[in-house]
C-alpha cells in the first residue's frame, strides 16, 4: 500500500519535472508554422491543457495502459519502453552478479589475509572503484582494451564479449559498496563467540569461514545488494550511453534531447517501480533470512 | 596508572593526519581557487597549429605537457581551469543539500506526528528514483548551465541528510539538557538554534564530507551527457564528452581530465572517511 502511495508520489514528480523541460511542439513543426498550426499540434497531444488536468488523463490512462504515444517515433510508449526493457535488465543483472562476485569474494580473502598484501589490494580496489565514475571507467577500459588491444568489440549488443566490458563497467562501484561493507560485516562476524566454538569443534577453517561466518555477514550485505541493484538500474544510463547499449537508459536519454514527454515518463516511471518493486522484495528477503527481524 | 602524555613525538602525530588525502585534494583546491596561477597556457586559446599534439612524455612540445586538443587548446590548462566549476558546484550543492536537509530532518525529528510522516514520504518517494535519473529529469527541466547542476547536487542529497539529522534529532531531543530547556520554558526556535543544532555539527560535517566525493561523479556524469555545464565553459566532464570522439587518435584528451576527476573523488572520499573515523565511528555504515 505503501508503495503504491511512493509510486504515485514519483509519476507526480516526474510529470511536473518533464513538463517543465520545454516545449515539444515546436520541435516537432517545421521552423516557419504558423499560430494556428503550433496550436493544432498542441491539441493534438492534449498540451493546452492546465497541468492538473493532464495529469489527471494520464492517471486515468495509464490505469488502462495506455502511457501515451511517444512523440519522436509515433508508437505507444509503453510498448518502446519494454522493447527496451530487457536490454538493461540483463546488463543490470549482469553487472548485479559480477559487482556480488567479486565484492563478497575479495571482501571474505580481504579478511582472511588481514593486512596482508593480499588485504591491501582488496581495500585498494575498493577505494578505487568507489571514486571513478563509471563513464571514465567505461573510456578507459574501451580505451585499453578496443582501441589498443583489439580483444573487445566497443559497442552494441551481441554475444558474451559485447557483455563483459559494460557488466564490468557498472559493477565495480557496486562491487567496491559491496566487498567494504562484507569485509567490515565479517570481521564482526568472525569475532563472535559460535564461530570460536565452530572451530573448537574441529571444523576446517575454510568450513568455518565460508560456511558459517559468511552466512551471518551476508544479512546486511543482502540488504545494501537490492539498493545496488536499483542503483545499477538507473547507472545504466551512462554506461548504455557509452557503449551504444541499446537498453532503456538511452532511450530515457534520447527522449530528453528530443522532448519526447511520453517516453520519459514512462521510462523513468518503469524505471522506479521496479526500484520499488526491489525494495520491497529485499525488505521480505531480509525477514526470512534473518529470524530476529520477525519477531519484531 | 597514569595518562599518556600528551605529547607523544612529533612522528605519531604526523601519521594521524590525513595527509595522502590532503595531497590529493590539493590540486583541485588550488586549481580552483587560484586558478589563473597555474596556467601554462591560456586554455581558451584555440592553436589550430598546434592541435593533437600528444603529452610531453609521449613525444609532445614541452610546453604543452599534456599535450591539446583537437583545437590546439592545452589539456593541462583547462584542467585547471575545471577545476573550478566542479568544486564550485560539488560544495555549493553539498551546502545547499545540507542546509535544506539540516532543517527538514530537525524539523521531522523535533516535532513527530505528522509533519514527520510528511517529511518523511517525501524523502522516500525521491529517493526512489535512482540519483542519475533524477538529475537528468531535473536538468532537462531547468536547462543546462552551473546554477542547475548545483540545484541538482542539492536536490538529490537532501534526502541523506534529512534521514540522519532527522535520528541523530530523536536522540538528543530526549536528552537531559533538552529536557530541561523545556520545562524553563525554551521557545522552539530558541531550542532548535542553541541546544539542537550545536550537538547535530559533526554528523552533519561528516555526512557533507562523505557527499562530496558522489556530487563530484554526479556533476561529470552529467556533464558528460551533455545535460550540465555547457561549452564554451570548461568542464572536465566536458573534456571526456568531447575526448570520447579521439580515443583512438588522442587518447590523452579524455584521460587525464577523468584522471583529475578520479584523484579528486579518491581524496574527498579517504578525507570525508578520516574525518568519519574521528567525529562520528556509528556512521561507518555509510
Amino acid at each position: 500500500m505503501l508503495g503504491l502511495l511512493t509510486l504515485i508520489g514519483v509519476s507526480i514528480i516526474i510529470f511536473v519535472a518533464v513538463r517543465l523541460s520545454g516545449d515539444p511542439v515546436l520541435l516537432l513543426v517545421s521552423a516557419d508554422a504558423s499560430q494556428e498550426e503550433i496550436q493544432r499540434v498542441k491539441v493534438e497531444l492534449g498540451l493546452d491543457k492546465p497541468i492538473p488536468i493532464q495529469y489527471l488523463i494520464f492517471m486515468k490512462n495509464s490505469v488502462k495502459g495506455d502511457f501515451g504515444r511517444s512523440t519522436r517515433y509515433h508508437r505507444p510508449a509503453l510498448e518502446l519502453v519494454l522493447n527496451r526493457l530487457p536490454a538493461t535488465i540483463q546488463l543490470a543483472l549482469l553487472a548485479f552478479l559480477v559487482s556480488v562476485g567479486l565484492g563478497i569474494t575479495i571482501g571474505v580473502i580481504s579478511v582472511t589475509r588481514k593486512g596482508s598484501w593480499l588485504d591491501f589490494s582488496g581495500k585498494t580496489f575498493a577505494m578505487l572503484g568507489q571514486a571513478m565514475p563509471e563513464f571514465w571507467i567505461g573510456i578507459m577500459a574501451m580505451l585499453i582494451f578496443s582501441v589498443k588491444l583489439g580483444w573487445l568489440p566497443t559497442s552494441g549488443r551481441g554475444g558474451l564479449t559485447h557483455l563483459i566490458l559494460p557488466s564490468l563497467t557498472l559493477g565495480w562501484f557496486s562491487a567496491a559498496s559491496i566487498m567494504r561493507l562484507t569485509r567490515s560485516s565479517m570481521l564482526q562476524v568472525m569475532g563472535s563467540e559460535y564461530i570460536k566454538t565452530a572451530r573448537l569443534k574441529g571444523n576446517p577453517e575454510w568450513v568455518v569461514v565460508w560456511r558459517h561466518a559468511l552466512r551471518n555477514a551476508l544479512i546486511p550485505v543482502i540488504a545494501m545488494g537490492g539498493i545496488q541493484l536499483g542503483r545499477l538500474l538507473g547507472g545504466a544510463v551512462i554506461v548504455e550511453s557509452i557503449f551504444g547499449w541499446p537498453g532503456l537508459g538511452q532511450l530515457i536519454l534520447d527522449g530528453i534531447y528530443s522532448r519526447d514527454y511520453s517516453i520519459v515518463q514512462t521510462g523513468v516511471f518503469v524505471t522506479s517501480t521496479f526500484f520499488i518493486l526491489l525494495n520491497l522484495a529485499t525488505d521480505m528477503t531480509y525477514g526470512i533470512i534473518d529470524p530476529r527481524i520477525r519477531y519484531e | 596508572m597514569s595518562e599518556t602524555p600528551s605529547y607523544r613525538g612529533v612522528w605519531p602525530t604526523i601519521k594521524r593526519l590525513p595527509l595522502l588525502p590532503a595531497l590529493l585534494l590539493m590540486p583541485i583546491l588550488l586549481f580552483g581557487t587560484l586558478g589563473p596561477l597555474f596556467y601554462s597556457h591560456d586554455p581558451v586559446a584555440m592553436n589550430p597549429a598546434h592541435s593533437m599534439q600528444p603529452p610531453y612524455l609521449f613525444g609532445g612540445q614541452a610546453s604543452y605537457f599534456l599535450g591539446t586538443d583537437h583545437l590546439g587548446r592545452d589539456v593541462y590548462s583547462k584542467i585547471v581551469e575545471g577545476a573550478r566549476a566542479s568544486l564550485v558546484v560539488a560544495v555549493t550543492g553539498v551546502l545547499l543539500a545540507g542546509v535544506l536537509g539540516i532543517f527538514l530532518g530537525m524539523v521531522a525529528g523535533y516535532f513527530g506526528g505528522w509533519i514527520d510522516e510528511v517529511i518523511m514520504r517525501i524523502v522516500d518517494i525521491q529517493m526512489s528514483i535512482p540519483a542519475i535519473l533524477l538529475t537528468i529529469l531535473i536538468s532537462a527541466a531547468l536547462g543546462g548551465g552551473l546554477i542547475t547542476i548545483t540545484i541538482c547536487v542539492a536536490l538529490v542529497f537532501w534526502t541523506q541528510y534529512a534521514r540522519i539529522i532527522r535520528g541523530e534529532t530523536l536522540s538528543i531531543k530526549e536528552r537531559e539538557f533538552v529536557l530541561l530547556a523545556r520545562m524553563a520554558g525554551c521557545g522552539t526556535g530558541r531550542m532548535f538554534v542553541r541546544h539542537i543544532m550545536p550537538n547535530l555539527v559533526s554528523t552533519s560535517t561528516v555526512v557533507a564530507t562523505l557527499q562530496l566525493g558522489r556530487a563530484i561523479i554526479i556533476e561529470a556524469s552529467i556533464t558528460f551527457l551533455g545535460l550540465g555545464i555547457q561549452p564554451p565553459k570548461t568542464a572536465w566532464g566536458l573534456m571526456m564528452a568531447e575526448g570520447r570522439m579521439y580515443l583512438s587518435t588522442a587518447w590523452w584528451l579524455p584521460a587525464f581530465a577523468g584522471f583529475a576527476i578520479v584523484i579528486t573523488v579518491l581524496g574527498a572520499n579517504m578525507m570525508g572517511d578520516w574525518i568519519r573515523d574521528r567525529l562520528d565511528p556509528k556512521l561507518k555504515q555509510l
